[in-house]
């Protein structure tokens, strides 16, 4: 024996180990999912990696990159890989070589099936792992998800399994390019109808889907119904699959015309445990279709399926982070606390402005987004000023929008908190027949507008757009200007003494000063 | 007896491959020869439990191949070389050896031991760390054997072995045949006739689906005396075999 074998079968001096991890551990080896992995890798540095740093860093909004990003991005990876290595045996013609092994073709098929799965998985979770504790450097409250991996994770499981399946079925140079692009238009598919909400089960079991609402994971627990209603059926599919390929007369070494009974290397036990794998899939998958048919829209979680809802409901207790003046405080979720000193920044120059005069806010405070009436949605501001003594109450999500410019961050306090005190409610919500409801903005009348939006231009902020005929359009615009030009306190004491007749409509536009 | 075969007839649609063979084999080894089509590769197949017969009755090593638990047993003792032998490009030659060895069902701490063995038998020794597609044909070839011979088999079934062997990797491939046929049963389809009469200790002779002659390499030199078509004795019993066959007798 020359010194190039002993070296390359290493001689027995230790334990060798067992031959299914042996063979695993070859497929591993000569996976060619590594051909595909420098694609993959800059994939995900370019969308869902720099898409997760470009969200603010709280955990669940950063998490649902894992599933409607990276997740899409390796479907078709995974695929096509694993439909390739699926069709190997048929490819090579190695199959009347490999049936007259003792071992079941199942073992060999697993093995290989979980050569590729194990490279998929390992990419899959690297990625995960990478936006995670790009995450934890930055996060204020909270911790990584879990759902989301676990579901990405069996879901790519499945479609390993199904494209390897049908390799192994339909083996030819062709079929990893065909079943990589069947998969990736049924996800598109699915994701389409989820994000439409038309879709029923199938959008519910998009693990590609809408973005939860906004509370969850931060003022209200996410709820696992979906997540659980995916992983049961994801499992199912798995299962299916993997049963479906046992039972595969290619697999089980006949040909198609041959017949299985006699031929099958793992004979009548295999054939059992192959078909109970396969009922056991397809009864866990059509469990978790069946629930998913069940889903109904949720406030909180977005959808909710009743069979597994809990009381997950109730809100998380938290201790806010506050900052600010002892004149005007501003309040926010600990999640939040990264953006505390630029919130209270952008309160600065409104409230000196605003601050004495009757209904102007004597402090800020996050809340829920659920908390918040329809009128700010509809407008897409920020908040609300409720209550006695006046409160300014927002939520952070809109204004998160704006991170990437301050001013527009701090536009979008000073025009919410402004127009309250100067004009009143924003707006209201009306029900238009056939349409639903719908935003009536309430832009105050043109003293008002004058007044607010000269305030506005005053402390830098950009002001609303004049509404009315024409005329009266560059009317206001004129008198925007000549309140913007008064000094601070010759303004301020303006709104002192006329503020309440303003609200009430009583000053006309020429009165403005 | 390694291999009882009782008229056992395979059909591909109208076909009949194989028609009716009858045959005992003991340890030793025996040359299957043939023209085009005879029906050597299905017999082949059907020995080493590829395909089922479409009627009669085979015995591989004291076992019947239907039940499935005895095929198995068959399995772990038998190697087995097709025609076309189809491989991973990727693997390495040891990787690939091992591969089967452990599809073979060896108990893992053998397998390194008999890979490298078998390696060395067909000396790729050299070129154990190659990829199979570095490997020229005779070399996968050679591979090919090795992973035949790997699990030490009883029952060896090689078709076509020496097809792209160099002429001294051939003598060398004799030697090895004629060694493993000490013990196990190999059975060698080929149309090479030399290849019979160096390494084969029985030779039979096969056409139209049917075994038409049964004997020694000497026996068929001696159906060949007095033949004209032929260049070396063995050719012309070949041929004076399948002329006799052909004009509606069997010869064996």
């Amino acid at each position: 024996m020359t010194a190039v074998v002993a070296e390359g079968v290493r001689p027995g001096w230790r334990r060798p180990a067992p031959l299914v991890i042996r063979i695993l551990r070859m497929e591993i080896r000569h996976s060619t999912f590594v051909w595909g992995l420098p694609l993959l890798v800059v994939l995900f540095i370019y969308d869902p990696f720099r898409t997760a740093t470009a969200y603010p860093d709280l955990w669940p909004l950063r998490a649902t990159v894992v599933l409607n990003k990276f997740w899409p991005d390796c479907v078709p990876f995974a695929a096509g890989f694993a439909a390739w290595a699926g069709s190997r045996e048929g490819r090579r013609r190695v199959f009347d070589l490999l049936a007259t092994t003792a071992r079941p073709a199942w073992t060999r098929q697993l093995c290989s099936f979980g050569g590729t799965l194990a490279w998929v998985l390992a990419v899959f979770l690297a990625g995960v792992a990478a936006v995670y504790v790009k995450t934890a450097t930055t996060a204020t409250w909270g911790g990584p998800p879990v759902w989301p991996v676990l579901v990405g994770a069996v879901a790519l499981t499945a479609v390993c399994a199904l494209a390897f399946t049908l390799g192994a079925l339909f083996p030819g140079r062709f079929i990893a390019p065909i079943v990589a692009v069947g998969i990736m238009v049924v996800v598109l598919e699915a994701f389409r109808v989820s994000v439409t909400m038309s879709g029923g089960p199938i959008g519910v079991l998009s693990p590609d889907g809408g973005v939860p609402p906004n509370d969850s994971g931060i003022f209200y627990p996410v709820a696992p119904d979906v997540s659980i209603v995916q992983v049961i059926f994801f499992a199912g599919a798995t299962l299916g699959a993997i049963g479906l390929l046992g039972l595969s007369p290619r697999t089980g070494g006949v040909g198609w015309r041959g017949a299985l009974a006699a031929a099958s290397a793992g004979g009548a036990r295999l054939r059992t445990v192959a078909t109970a794998i396969f009922a056991v899939g397809v009864a866990l998958a059509g469990v978790g279709f069946g629930l998913a048919g069940t889903a109904k829209g949720a406030v909180i979680s977005g959808t909710e399926i009743p069979f597994l809802h809990g009381s997950a409901d109730r809100p998380i207790p938290y201790t806010p982070v506050c900052g600010g003046s002892a004149s005007f405080p501003v309040c926010l979720h600990p999640a939040y606390q990264g953006y505390l000193g630029q919130t209270v920044k952008s309160f600065d120059l409104v409230m000196s402005e605003l601050v004495g005069l009757p209904g102007a806010p004597v402090r800020a405070v996050e809340v829920a987004d659920r908390a918040l009436p329809a009128v700010v949605f509809g407008q897409g501001g920020d908040g609300v000023v409720v209550g006695t003594p006046p409160v300014y109450e927002f939520m952070m999500d809109n204004a998160l929008a704006l991170i990437p410019d301050p001013v527009l961050f701090a536009d979008s306090f000073e025009q919410d908190v402004a127009h309250a005190v100067i004009v009143g409610p924003i707006g209201r919500m009306i029900t238009v027949p056939g349409v639903g409801p719908e935003f009536q903005a309430n832009p105050g009348d043109p003293a008002q507008q004058a007044v607010l939006n000269g305030l506005l231009k005053a402390i830098g902020s950009q002001p609303f757009p004049a509404s009315g005929p024409g005329r009266q359009q560059a009317q206001i615009v004129t008198a925007a200007a000549r309140f913007a030009a008064l000094t601070a306190t010759t303004r301020h004491a303006w709104l002192v003494a006329n503020l309440a007749a303003l609200k009430a409509g009583h000053v006309t536009l020429a009165q403005v000063p | 007896m390694n291999i009882e075969l009782t008229r056992i007839s395979r059909s591909f649609g109208r076909n009949k491959a194989v028609d009716g063979v009858s045959l005992e084999v003991g340890p030793g080894v025996l040359g299957v020869l043939g023209p085009n089509g005879a029906g050597k590769t299905s017999l082949l197949r059907m020995l080493a439990t590829v395909l089922p017969p479409s009627s009669g009755e085979i015995r591989l090593l004291d076992r019947d191949p239907k039940s499935t638990a005895q095929r198995r047993e068959i399995r772990r003792r038998l190697g087995y070389l097709p025609q076309n032998l189809g491989y991973y490009p990727a693997f390495t030659v040891v990787e690939f050896v091992e591969y089967f060895a452990l599809l073979k069902d060896m108990p893992p701490a053998r397998v390194p031991r008999a890979v490298a063995t078998a390696v060395e038998r067909v000396d790729l020794g050299a070129r154990a760390r190659s990829r199979l597609r570095t490997l020229s044909g005779g070399m996968l070839r050679r591979v090919g054997i090795a992973q035949a011979i790997v699990n030490d088999p009883d029952l060896l079934l090689l078709d076509e072995p020496t097809a792209g062997l160099d002429p001294e990797q051939r003598v060398g491939f004799r030697a090895l045949l004629r060694d493993l046929g000490q013990t196990a049963t190999v059975v060698v389809s080929t149309h090479l006739v030399e290849d019979v009469g160096a390494a084969c200790s029985e030779v039979a002779l096969m056409d139209a689906g049917r075994i038409v002659f049964r004997g020694t390499p000497a026996e068929l030199v001696e159906r060949g005396e007095g033949h004209a078509l032929g260049d070396a004795p063995m050719e012309r019993g070949y041929s004076a075999v399948l002329q006799a066959a052909r004009r509606g007798g069997v010869a064996a």
